[in-house]
Protein backbone atom coordinates (compact mmCIF):
# COMPACT_ATOMS: atom_id res chain seq x y z
CA UNK A 1 0.00 0.00 0.00
CA UNK A 2 1.05 3.82 -0.42
CA UNK A 3 1.76 5.05 2.98
CA UNK A 4 2.95 7.35 5.32
CA UNK A 5 6.63 6.73 6.69
CA UNK A 6 4.49 6.94 10.08
CA UNK A 7 2.69 4.16 8.76
CA UNK A 8 5.27 2.20 7.80
CA UNK A 9 6.81 2.78 10.79
CA UNK A 10 4.25 1.12 13.05
CA UNK A 11 4.08 -1.93 10.76
CA UNK A 12 7.91 -2.71 11.64
CA UNK A 13 7.49 -1.83 15.33
CA UNK A 14 4.38 -3.79 15.19
CA UNK A 15 6.94 -6.85 13.89
CA UNK A 16 4.97 -6.95 10.84
CA UNK A 17 7.77 -8.47 7.90
CA UNK A 18 7.91 -5.69 4.82
CA UNK A 19 8.78 -4.77 1.71
CA UNK A 20 9.50 -0.89 1.62
CA UNK A 21 10.29 1.74 -1.60
CA UNK A 22 10.51 4.66 -0.23
CA UNK A 23 13.28 7.96 -0.83
CA UNK A 24 16.48 7.42 0.70
CA UNK A 25 15.46 10.04 3.65
CA UNK A 26 12.58 8.23 4.64
CA UNK A 27 14.63 4.88 4.99
CA UNK A 28 16.73 5.97 6.56
CA UNK A 29 14.03 7.16 9.31
CA UNK A 30 12.73 3.51 10.12
CA UNK A 31 13.55 1.43 12.86
CA UNK A 32 15.62 -2.07 12.74
CA UNK A 33 13.08 -4.35 12.13
CA UNK A 34 11.75 -7.52 9.95
CA UNK A 35 12.19 -5.51 6.91
CA UNK A 36 13.86 -4.70 3.63
CA UNK A 37 13.95 -1.60 1.62
CA UNK A 38 15.53 0.25 -1.62
CA UNK A 39 15.42 4.02 -2.82
CA UNK A 40 13.48 4.96 -5.47
CA UNK A 41 10.68 8.09 -5.71
CA UNK A 42 8.28 6.89 -8.32
CA UNK A 43 4.95 4.77 -7.57
CA UNK A 44 2.28 3.51 -9.06
CA UNK A 45 -0.50 4.38 -6.25
CA UNK A 46 -4.84 3.13 -6.26
CA UNK A 47 -4.97 6.90 -7.81
CA UNK A 48 -2.25 6.78 -10.06
CA UNK A 49 1.41 7.24 -11.09
CA UNK A 50 3.00 9.77 -8.58
CA UNK A 51 6.40 10.81 -7.49
CA UNK A 52 6.78 11.22 -3.85
CA UNK A 53 9.70 12.20 -1.57
CA UNK A 54 7.51 12.07 1.89
CA UNK A 55 5.37 9.03 1.21
CA UNK A 56 6.68 4.72 0.78
CA UNK A 57 5.19 1.93 -0.64
CA UNK A 58 4.70 -0.75 1.74
CA UNK A 59 4.38 -4.50 0.55
CA UNK A 60 3.26 -6.59 3.70
CA UNK A 61 4.35 -10.40 3.95
CA UNK A 62 1.38 -12.24 4.42
CA UNK A 63 0.57 -13.42 8.49
CA UNK A 64 0.51 -16.91 7.31
CA UNK A 65 3.73 -17.07 6.37
CA UNK A 66 5.57 -19.34 8.32
CA UNK A 67 9.08 -17.55 8.64
CA UNK A 68 10.98 -14.54 6.90
CA UNK A 69 14.81 -14.04 6.51
CA UNK A 70 16.46 -11.15 5.27
CA UNK A 71 19.64 -11.54 3.67
CA UNK A 72 22.24 -9.75 1.70
CA UNK A 73 24.55 -10.58 -1.15
CA UNK A 74 27.19 -8.91 -3.18
CA UNK A 75 29.29 -9.91 -6.33
CA UNK A 76 30.65 -13.07 -4.51
CA UNK A 77 27.26 -14.64 -3.61
CA UNK A 78 24.36 -14.00 -5.39
CA UNK A 79 25.13 -16.95 -7.25
CA UNK A 80 23.24 -18.42 -3.92
CA UNK A 81 20.53 -16.71 -4.21
CA UNK A 82 18.32 -19.67 -6.10
CA UNK A 83 19.94 -22.06 -3.56
CA UNK A 84 18.72 -19.91 -0.36
CA UNK A 85 15.19 -19.31 -1.80
CA UNK A 86 12.84 -21.07 -0.04
CA UNK A 87 11.53 -24.65 -1.21
CA UNK A 88 7.76 -23.36 -0.68
CA UNK A 89 7.38 -19.66 -0.97
CA UNK A 90 9.41 -16.78 -2.61
CA UNK A 91 11.91 -14.15 -2.51
CA UNK A 92 12.24 -10.56 -3.43
CA UNK A 93 15.42 -9.39 -4.31
CA UNK A 94 16.67 -5.43 -4.12
CA UNK A 95 19.79 -4.66 -5.88
CA UNK A 96 21.09 -0.93 -6.35
CA UNK A 97 20.75 0.30 -9.94
CA UNK A 98 24.81 0.84 -11.84
CA UNK A 99 26.32 -1.35 -9.21
CA UNK A 100 28.89 -4.36 -10.12
CA UNK A 101 26.25 -6.53 -8.46
CA UNK A 102 23.54 -4.96 -10.59
CA UNK A 103 25.10 -6.12 -13.30
CA UNK A 104 27.20 -9.10 -12.58
CA UNK A 105 23.15 -10.04 -12.10
CA UNK A 106 21.83 -8.82 -14.95
CA UNK A 107 24.42 -11.24 -17.10
CA UNK A 108 24.57 -14.25 -14.78
CA UNK A 109 21.15 -14.58 -13.58
CA UNK A 110 19.91 -17.01 -15.83
CA UNK A 111 22.22 -19.39 -15.49
CA UNK A 112 22.10 -19.43 -11.51
CA UNK A 113 21.78 -22.61 -9.53
CA UNK A 114 17.63 -23.31 -8.90
CA UNK A 115 17.17 -19.95 -9.81
CA UNK A 116 13.86 -21.32 -11.79
CA UNK A 117 12.76 -23.78 -9.56
CA UNK A 118 12.03 -20.98 -6.86
CA UNK A 119 10.24 -18.03 -7.10
CA UNK A 120 12.94 -15.38 -7.61
CA UNK A 121 11.30 -11.49 -7.76
CA UNK A 122 12.84 -8.08 -7.33
CA UNK A 123 13.61 -4.89 -8.31
CA UNK A 124 16.11 -2.42 -8.71
CA UNK A 125 16.58 0.50 -6.62
CA UNK A 126 17.20 3.77 -8.04
CA UNK A 127 16.72 7.65 -7.76
CA UNK A 128 14.78 10.22 -9.14
CA UNK A 129 15.63 10.44 -12.80
CA UNK A 130 17.14 14.10 -12.36
CA UNK A 131 19.44 12.56 -10.20
CA UNK A 132 21.06 9.58 -12.05
CA UNK A 133 25.11 9.86 -12.09
CA UNK A 134 24.60 12.06 -9.34
CA UNK A 135 23.24 10.54 -6.31
CA UNK A 136 23.67 6.28 -5.57
CA UNK A 137 20.66 3.95 -5.47
CA UNK A 138 20.43 2.85 -2.30
CA UNK A 139 18.78 -0.95 -0.35
CA UNK A 140 18.51 -1.46 3.12
CA UNK A 141 18.88 -4.22 5.27
CA UNK A 142 15.72 -3.47 8.00
CA UNK A 143 17.34 -6.16 11.13
CA UNK A 144 20.88 -4.30 10.82
CA UNK A 145 19.90 -0.84 9.70
CA UNK A 146 22.66 -1.11 7.03
CA UNK A 147 22.43 1.11 3.94
CA UNK A 148 24.17 -0.71 1.09
CA UNK A 149 24.94 0.93 -2.77
CA UNK A 150 27.22 -2.26 -3.37
CA UNK A 151 25.14 -4.84 -2.09
CA UNK A 152 21.50 -6.57 -2.52
CA UNK A 153 19.03 -7.16 -0.03
CA UNK A 154 16.65 -10.27 -0.18
CA UNK A 155 13.55 -11.11 1.69
CA UNK A 156 13.08 -14.75 1.70
CA UNK A 157 9.09 -15.66 2.54
CA UNK A 158 9.01 -19.31 3.86
CA UNK A 159 5.11 -20.18 3.23
CA UNK A 160 3.13 -23.35 4.34
CA UNK A 161 2.56 -26.20 2.48
CA UNK A 162 -0.78 -25.04 1.43
CA UNK A 163 0.12 -22.16 -0.41
CA UNK A 164 2.19 -21.74 -3.68
CA UNK A 165 3.73 -18.43 -5.02
CA UNK A 166 3.75 -17.37 -8.70
CA UNK A 167 5.26 -14.85 -10.87
CA UNK A 168 3.35 -12.62 -13.48
CA UNK A 169 4.84 -11.21 -16.24
CA UNK A 170 2.81 -8.32 -18.15
CA UNK A 171 4.29 -6.74 -21.18
CA UNK A 172 2.36 -4.49 -22.80
CA UNK A 173 5.15 -4.66 -25.59
CA UNK A 174 5.01 -6.93 -28.90
CA UNK A 175 7.82 -7.48 -31.23
CA UNK A 176 7.61 -5.36 -34.06
CA UNK A 177 7.64 -6.23 -37.85
CA UNK A 178 11.18 -5.09 -38.58
CA UNK A 179 14.63 -6.95 -39.23
CA UNK A 180 15.61 -9.62 -36.34
CA UNK A 181 18.63 -8.06 -34.60
CA UNK A 182 21.56 -10.39 -33.00
CA UNK A 183 24.62 -9.37 -31.58
CA UNK A 184 27.89 -10.22 -31.79
CA UNK A 185 28.61 -10.84 -27.57
CA UNK A 186 26.78 -10.43 -24.75
CA UNK A 187 26.56 -6.79 -22.66
CA UNK A 188 24.93 -3.62 -21.68
CA UNK A 189 26.55 -2.09 -24.71
CA UNK A 190 27.25 -2.64 -28.42
CA UNK A 191 28.82 -1.14 -31.60
CA UNK A 192 28.04 -3.41 -34.06
CA UNK A 193 24.98 -5.63 -34.47
CA UNK A 194 23.84 -8.92 -36.91
CA UNK A 195 21.22 -8.66 -39.07
CA UNK A 196 20.26 -11.54 -41.92
CA UNK A 197 23.28 -12.24 -41.14
CA UNK A 198 25.61 -9.63 -42.00
CA UNK A 199 27.73 -7.87 -39.61
CA UNK A 200 26.75 -3.87 -39.15
CA UNK A 201 27.87 -0.96 -37.42
CA UNK A 202 25.21 0.37 -35.27
CA UNK A 203 25.53 4.11 -36.42
CA UNK A 204 25.63 2.71 -40.14
CA UNK A 205 22.11 0.10 -39.20
CA UNK A 206 20.38 2.16 -36.72
CA UNK A 207 21.01 5.97 -38.65
CA UNK A 208 19.07 5.63 -41.26
CA UNK A 209 16.26 3.58 -39.33
CA UNK A 210 15.98 6.93 -37.24
CA UNK A 211 14.07 4.27 -34.35
CA UNK A 212 12.00 5.78 -31.60
CA UNK A 213 14.85 4.68 -28.25
CA UNK A 214 11.83 4.98 -25.89
CA UNK A 215 10.54 1.55 -27.60
CA UNK A 216 12.43 -1.50 -26.16
CA UNK A 217 13.86 -4.40 -28.14
CA UNK A 218 11.94 -7.54 -27.55
CA UNK A 219 12.91 -11.09 -27.84
CA UNK A 220 10.35 -13.99 -27.81
CA UNK A 221 11.82 -16.54 -24.84
CA UNK A 222 9.61 -19.70 -26.17
CA UNK A 223 6.37 -17.13 -25.57
CA UNK A 224 7.55 -15.33 -22.84
CA UNK A 225 8.43 -11.14 -24.16
CA UNK A 226 11.52 -10.01 -22.24
CA UNK A 227 12.69 -6.83 -23.28
CA UNK A 228 15.93 -4.63 -23.49
CA UNK A 229 15.58 -1.22 -22.67
CA UNK A 230 17.60 1.14 -24.82
CA UNK A 231 19.63 3.56 -22.65
CA UNK A 232 21.28 5.52 -25.69
CA UNK A 233 22.17 5.67 -29.07
CA UNK A 234 24.66 7.76 -30.56
CA UNK A 235 24.61 7.10 -34.40
CA UNK A 236 27.70 9.39 -35.15
CA UNK A 237 29.81 6.73 -32.64
CA UNK A 238 28.03 4.00 -33.38
CA UNK A 239 27.37 2.85 -29.55
CA UNK A 240 23.98 2.04 -28.51
CA UNK A 241 23.64 1.60 -24.52
CA UNK A 242 21.16 -0.13 -22.49
CA UNK A 243 19.48 -0.87 -19.52
CA UNK A 244 20.00 -4.70 -19.27
CA UNK A 245 21.85 -6.45 -21.05
CA UNK A 246 21.36 -8.24 -25.31
CA UNK A 247 23.06 -11.79 -24.85
CA UNK A 248 24.76 -13.00 -27.90
CA UNK A 249 22.65 -15.66 -29.78
CA UNK A 250 19.05 -14.09 -28.79
CA UNK A 251 17.62 -12.47 -31.36
CA UNK A 252 15.83 -9.32 -30.70
CA UNK A 253 13.23 -7.40 -32.68
CA UNK A 254 12.20 -3.20 -31.76
CA UNK A 255 8.57 -3.28 -29.98
CA UNK A 256 5.92 -1.74 -32.18
CA UNK A 257 4.73 1.45 -30.79
CA UNK A 258 2.15 1.18 -28.34
CA UNK A 259 -0.48 4.35 -28.09
CA UNK A 260 -1.91 4.25 -24.33
CA UNK A 261 0.58 3.15 -21.90
CA UNK A 262 -2.29 3.05 -19.12
CA UNK A 263 -4.79 1.39 -21.24
CA UNK A 264 -2.33 -1.10 -22.48
CA UNK A 265 -1.72 -2.48 -18.74
CA UNK A 266 -5.52 -2.01 -18.19
CA UNK A 267 -6.48 -4.40 -20.86
CA UNK A 268 -2.88 -6.58 -20.33
CA UNK A 269 -3.52 -7.68 -16.68
CA UNK A 270 -5.53 -10.66 -15.64
CA UNK A 271 -8.75 -10.12 -13.87
CA UNK A 272 -8.75 -13.27 -12.45
CA UNK A 273 -4.75 -13.20 -10.22
CA UNK A 274 -5.97 -12.17 -6.91
CA UNK A 275 -4.21 -9.62 -4.88
CA UNK A 276 -0.55 -9.53 -5.34
CA UNK A 277 1.88 -10.16 -2.41
CA UNK A 278 4.62 -7.99 -4.71
CA UNK A 279 4.29 -5.64 -7.64
CA UNK A 280 6.81 -3.60 -9.64
CA UNK A 281 6.64 -1.51 -12.80
CA UNK A 282 9.22 0.38 -14.87
CA UNK A 283 10.03 3.51 -14.73
CA UNK A 284 9.96 3.93 -18.39
CA UNK A 285 7.00 3.07 -18.30
CA UNK A 286 6.00 5.95 -16.47
CA UNK A 287 8.01 8.44 -17.53
CA UNK A 288 7.78 7.28 -21.37
CA UNK A 289 3.83 6.46 -21.58
CA UNK A 290 3.18 9.72 -19.17
CA UNK A 291 1.98 7.81 -15.94
CA UNK A 292 2.07 10.57 -13.83
CA UNK A 293 -1.61 10.77 -12.65
CA UNK A 294 -3.54 7.83 -14.27
CA UNK A 295 -3.99 4.46 -13.22
CA UNK A 296 -3.03 1.24 -14.49
CA UNK A 297 -5.16 -1.56 -12.27
CA UNK A 298 -4.92 -3.00 -9.11
CA UNK A 299 -1.47 -4.02 -9.47
CA UNK A 300 0.52 -0.97 -7.77
CA UNK A 301 3.68 -0.65 -6.24
CA UNK A 302 7.18 1.15 -7.05
CA UNK A 303 8.24 2.04 -10.50
CA UNK A 304 11.87 0.69 -10.88
CA UNK A 305 15.11 0.73 -12.54
CA UNK A 306 14.85 -2.67 -13.75
CA UNK A 307 12.26 -5.42 -12.80
CA UNK A 308 13.03 -9.38 -11.60
CA UNK A 309 11.23 -11.75 -12.52
CA UNK A 310 14.10 -15.09 -11.87
CA UNK A 311 15.98 -12.88 -14.24
CA UNK A 312 16.47 -8.87 -14.87
CA UNK A 313 13.55 -7.55 -17.08
CA UNK A 314 12.96 -4.09 -18.09
CA UNK A 315 9.64 -2.02 -19.49
CA UNK A 316 7.59 -4.43 -17.54
CA UNK A 317 5.12 -5.28 -14.86
CA UNK A 318 6.24 -7.97 -12.39
CA UNK A 319 3.85 -9.69 -9.80
CA UNK A 320 3.89 -12.28 -7.49
CA UNK A 321 0.41 -13.83 -6.28
CA UNK A 322 -0.35 -16.93 -4.27
CA UNK A 323 -2.75 -19.92 -5.08
CA UNK A 324 -3.67 -22.73 -2.41
CA UNK A 325 -3.67 -26.13 -2.47
CA UNK A 326 -6.68 -28.04 -2.15
CA UNK B 1 4.76 -13.45 13.49
CA UNK B 2 2.97 -9.83 13.55
CA UNK B 3 -0.88 -10.46 11.87
CA UNK B 4 -0.56 -8.40 8.57
CA UNK B 5 -3.00 -5.96 8.11
CA UNK B 6 -4.08 -7.07 4.36
CA UNK B 7 -5.85 -10.47 4.61
CA UNK B 8 -4.30 -11.98 1.47
CA UNK B 9 -6.36 -15.01 2.30
CA UNK B 10 -9.18 -14.00 1.48
CA UNK B 11 -8.17 -13.43 -2.84
CA UNK B 12 -6.16 -16.66 -3.46
CA UNK B 13 -7.13 -18.47 -6.48
CA UNK B 14 -7.38 -22.39 -5.49
CA UNK B 15 -4.77 -24.69 -7.45
CA UNK B 16 -6.16 -27.48 -8.81
CA UNK B 17 -4.17 -30.54 -8.31
CA UNK B 18 -5.12 -33.36 -10.65
CA UNK B 19 -2.42 -35.19 -10.45
CA UNK B 20 -0.97 -35.37 -13.93
CA UNK B 21 0.48 -38.23 -15.85
CA UNK B 22 4.05 -39.52 -14.94
CA UNK B 23 7.00 -36.97 -16.61
CA UNK B 24 8.85 -39.43 -19.48
CA UNK B 25 12.16 -39.67 -17.85
CA UNK B 26 15.20 -37.81 -18.83
CA UNK B 27 16.39 -40.15 -22.09
CA UNK B 28 12.94 -39.58 -23.64
CA UNK B 29 14.15 -37.54 -27.34
CA UNK B 30 11.91 -34.62 -26.32
CA UNK B 31 13.78 -33.23 -23.61
CA UNK B 32 16.72 -33.09 -25.65
CA UNK B 33 15.20 -31.44 -28.98
CA UNK B 34 13.36 -28.96 -26.29
CA UNK B 35 17.16 -28.10 -24.89
CA UNK B 36 19.18 -27.72 -28.35
CA UNK B 37 15.81 -25.55 -29.70
CA UNK B 38 14.67 -28.58 -32.22
CA UNK B 39 11.27 -28.72 -30.25
CA UNK B 40 9.79 -25.27 -30.68
CA UNK B 41 6.85 -24.54 -28.39
CA UNK B 42 5.37 -21.45 -26.66
CA UNK B 43 4.71 -22.13 -23.06
CA UNK B 44 1.80 -21.13 -21.34
CA UNK B 45 3.54 -20.55 -18.21
CA UNK B 46 6.16 -17.17 -18.52
CA UNK B 47 9.31 -18.85 -16.26
CA UNK B 48 8.84 -21.96 -18.23
CA UNK B 49 9.85 -20.38 -21.40
CA UNK B 50 12.40 -18.45 -19.84
CA UNK B 51 14.06 -21.93 -18.27
CA UNK B 52 13.88 -23.11 -21.28
CA UNK B 53 15.28 -20.34 -23.63
CA UNK B 54 18.02 -20.19 -20.94
CA UNK B 55 19.06 -23.89 -20.90
CA UNK B 56 18.94 -23.24 -24.96
CA UNK B 57 21.73 -20.72 -24.57
CA UNK B 58 23.92 -22.66 -21.98
CA UNK B 59 23.69 -25.39 -24.45
CA UNK B 60 24.86 -23.96 -27.40
CA UNK B 61 27.77 -22.49 -24.88
CA UNK B 62 28.37 -26.23 -24.14
CA UNK B 63 26.83 -29.04 -25.55
CA UNK B 64 28.04 -32.00 -23.12
CA UNK B 65 26.17 -30.23 -20.45
CA UNK B 66 23.04 -31.55 -22.25
CA UNK B 67 22.30 -34.39 -19.78
CA UNK B 68 22.58 -31.75 -16.57
CA UNK B 69 20.30 -29.22 -18.95
CA UNK B 70 17.80 -32.15 -19.04
CA UNK B 71 17.46 -32.76 -15.04
CA UNK B 72 17.18 -29.03 -14.66
CA UNK B 73 14.10 -28.72 -17.14
CA UNK B 74 12.35 -31.85 -16.15
CA UNK B 75 12.94 -30.72 -12.42
CA UNK B 76 11.09 -27.68 -13.43
CA UNK B 77 8.62 -29.59 -15.27
CA UNK B 78 7.68 -32.21 -11.84
CA UNK B 79 7.60 -28.93 -9.77
CA UNK B 80 5.19 -27.07 -11.64
CA UNK B 81 3.10 -29.86 -13.31
CA UNK B 82 -0.01 -28.24 -12.73
CA UNK B 83 0.97 -25.63 -14.63
CA UNK B 84 2.22 -27.76 -17.43
CA UNK B 85 -0.36 -30.12 -18.37
CA UNK B 86 -1.18 -28.48 -21.44
CA UNK B 87 1.81 -28.06 -22.53
CA UNK B 88 3.18 -31.45 -21.12
CA UNK B 89 0.62 -33.35 -23.44
CA UNK B 90 1.08 -31.02 -26.85
CA UNK B 91 5.35 -32.06 -26.43
CA UNK B 92 4.67 -35.31 -25.74
CA UNK B 93 1.79 -36.59 -27.37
Amino acid sequence: MFASIEKVRELIVGKTPVIVAADEALLRSLPAGNWIGGTIPYFMTPSGGQVSHTHAFVTEVPAFARGVRVASYDEQTISRIGADSPENGYTILILPAFSALHRRFALEAPSFEYLFLKVVAGWIAGTHLDDVGKVAPKVFAGPTGEMLDAKGVALHVDLPREYQAKIGIVNIFEQGDGDEIQFPSTGFEASECIVGGQRYRIGDYLGPAKIDIRLPLVANYNGTKCNVTIRTLDIPGSKITFFAPVFEGVKYRHAKPVGDYAQSFLAAIPHDIGEAVFCCNCVHNYQYGNLEGRRTGTLQGPMTFGEIAYQLLNQTLVHVTLSTRR
Amino acid sequence: MAESSRPYVRHLTPIVLTPGPELPPDEHPVWAKLIAGHATHEFSYPAAGMLVFNLNLQWRRDPSKLPLLIKQVRAFFQKYQHLLGGDVQKLFS
